[in-house]
């Protein structure tokens, strides 16, 4: 090979990863429309309770979620497809998708969970459709099987999914997962609290040691740890059924 | 009844068979650190009840308990616990464990109540239950957690509590209760764990005639504020519901939930109001959330 032709090839690469990354970007944007910004994952429910109502009180609660319902839920969901997926074993996808699901006592973070998920699928079946790839396969089963109501369906889990097609590893998935829900989150507290934009960023960039951290820690669970949860945490989105005024659906 | 020693520290198992009409304990065998009661002469109903005894009070460290409960087709009973579950402290930093298996057949009805776990300062506890439940059979399934005992009358003071429920209706997972108590990780007292409440009871319910109707229904009939406590009530995945109660104490808490058992088992089974305690504490919470 001479060095013209090895140039070429390098900056190929380059553009390539580039291309991965600015694709990755995209799906973890808040402005994916997949109505994330319709859920608060019970963090409504404090609203409404006074109890979440300035920026600390909002880091708060959401540090508590990230590390708990969070963590042991689909952050943990996402470690497990990965690994299913290069275990070949794709039927314990649906599994993750029942044991997830099933873990939720509030019938509207279930909804909520499914809706959000029908969504992602059907954009990165649209964006990704006819990509000669497994997981393309996968995700088209899993949106038949939630249509047949065979699966809930999990954003989770189609974002593990997305991104073992795009060749990351479970480390960097979890991290982005956990970004792209955090993000979703500061603009749903921007909006309803409210809070000053300045302040939701401030709240995202001092969140990034603990989603790192996050991922550490979901390295060493199993199995058994799926969908658990806390009292508060679980509690306040039984009770945002009963919540008459409200923003969001969940 | 026969007493049989067990490997496992406490042991208890009992059947329920329909007999000429009659519920009757078919099979009874308890050993180790675990008893059974004499079938419970309750106020006003003839429902066959026992109660579920653990000798020396409480589950000492490391030891692991084993209760199996199975309700034959066409029986109606009742299992209850005589106290909380104490767990005591675990020094050594071994786990105490309780396993429960619970099967209910078609057009059974169990009403499973334990009391609420209180466990002890420095001690671990994991807790796996796994109730299958038939189309058609009915259950009524409490639970709870508290914010344990201590020396120092400090609360939560244990190291680590996981309790895991599995509940399946007709063959199919209806809802997996995974609950993770780490005082050590968390200020538990704090926003997202118990808020400044002590206690976290539950009532599973699973019968054909949970639907979205009748959640909103006892939605309704516990529309209210209630003293020291916060409680919600969801519909879950299939025929059945979960009520979940936070609060200051196990008594109101357990009168909270009372309530909709009360409800449930007059609509349900056209029975009386549930008469098992007669401890005055408990009579006046109870009248508290009347």
């Amino acid at each position: 090979m001479s060095s013209r032709e090895g140039r070429t090839a390098k900056k190929e690469e380059e553009y390539r990863e580039i291309n991965k990354n600015l694709e990755i970007f995209q799906v973890c944007d808040s402005t994916f429309p997949i109505g994330t910004f319709n859920h608060s994952y019970g963090m409504e429910t404090y609203l409404r309770d006074g109890i979440v109502h300035d920026a600390p009180s909002f880091e708060k609660w959401l540090s508590i979620y990230l590390e708990t319902q969070f963590k042991w839920g689909e952050g943990l969901a996402v470690k497990l497809v990965m690994e299913a997926l290069n275990k070949q074993e794709y039927d314990k996808i649906w599994q993750i998708d029942r044991i997830l699901t099933l873990s939720a006592a509030a019938l509207e973070t279930r909804k909520g969970a499914s809706l959000i998920a029908v969504q992602m699928i059907d954009l990165l079946l649209r964006l990704y459709g006819d990509k000669d790839a497994k997981e393309v396969e996968i995700l088209r089963e899993y949106r038949i099987r939630i249509k047949e109501e065979k699966a809930f369906g999990n954003q989770a889990i189609a974002f593990a999914l997305f991104m073992h097609m795009m060749g990351s590893d479970f480390r960097q998935s979890v991290c982005y997962y956990s970004y792209s829900i955090v993000t979703t989150m500061v603009q749903n507290a921007v909006r309803a609290i409210p809070l000053g934009q300045k302040a939701g960023q401030d709240i995202l960039h001092t969140i990034f040691g603990d989603i790192i951290e996050l991922s550490s820690a979901i390295e060493d669970l199993d199995e058994s740890y799926l969908g658990a949860s806390v009292p508060g945490v679980e509690l306040a989105q039984i009770r945002h059924e009963t919540t008459v005024f409200r923003l969001f659906m969940s | 009844m026969k007493t049989y020693t067990y490997p496992c520290d406490g042991y208890t198992e009992i059947e329920f068979t329909n007999r000429d009409g009659r519920t009757v304990a078919s099979k009874r065998i308890t050993g180790g650190q675990s008893k059974l009661s004499a079938p419970l002469r309750l106020n006003n109903e003839d429902t066959l009840a026992f109660f579920l005894i653990t000798m020396g009070g409480g589950f000492v460290e490391g030891e692991h308990y084993e209760t199996f409960i199975t309700s034959h087709e066409k029986t109606h009973a009742i299992v209850a616990s005589q106290a909380p579950t104490y767990v005591y402290k675990c020094n050594d930093g071994k786990t105490t464990v309780q396993d429960i298996k619970v099967k209910v057949d078609k057009d059974a009805v169990l009403e499973f109540l334990p009391d609420d776990v209180i466990p002890y300062g420095n001690s671990k506890y994991r807790q796996v239950t796994q109730i299958d439940v038939a189309k058609g059979a009915s259950l009524l399934y409490t639970d709870g957690i508290t914010a344990g005992w201590s020396m120092n009358h400090k609360d939560f003071q244990y190291r680590y509590v996981h309790m895991l429920s599995k509940i399946s209706y007709d063959g199919q997972l209806l809802f997996n209760d995974n609950l993770i108590l780490d005082p050590h990780a968390f200020e538990m007292a704090e926003l997202g764990l118990f808020e400044g409440y002590r206690n976290y009871s539950s009532l599973v319910v699973v019968d054909e005639r949970v639907n979205a109707k009748l959640v909103k229904e006892l939605q309704d009939l516990n529309n209210m504020a209630f003293d020291g406590a916060i409680m919600g009530i969801s519909l879950l995945e299939g025929p059945g519901m979960v009520v979940r109660v936070l609060g200051k104490s196990l008594n109101n808490n357990r009168a909270i939930l009372y309530r909709s058992i009360d409800w449930l088992r007059y609509k349900f089974y056209g029975l009386p109001h549930l008469d098992l305690r007669k401890d005055e504490a408990f009579v006046n919470a109870l009248n508290a959330v009347a």
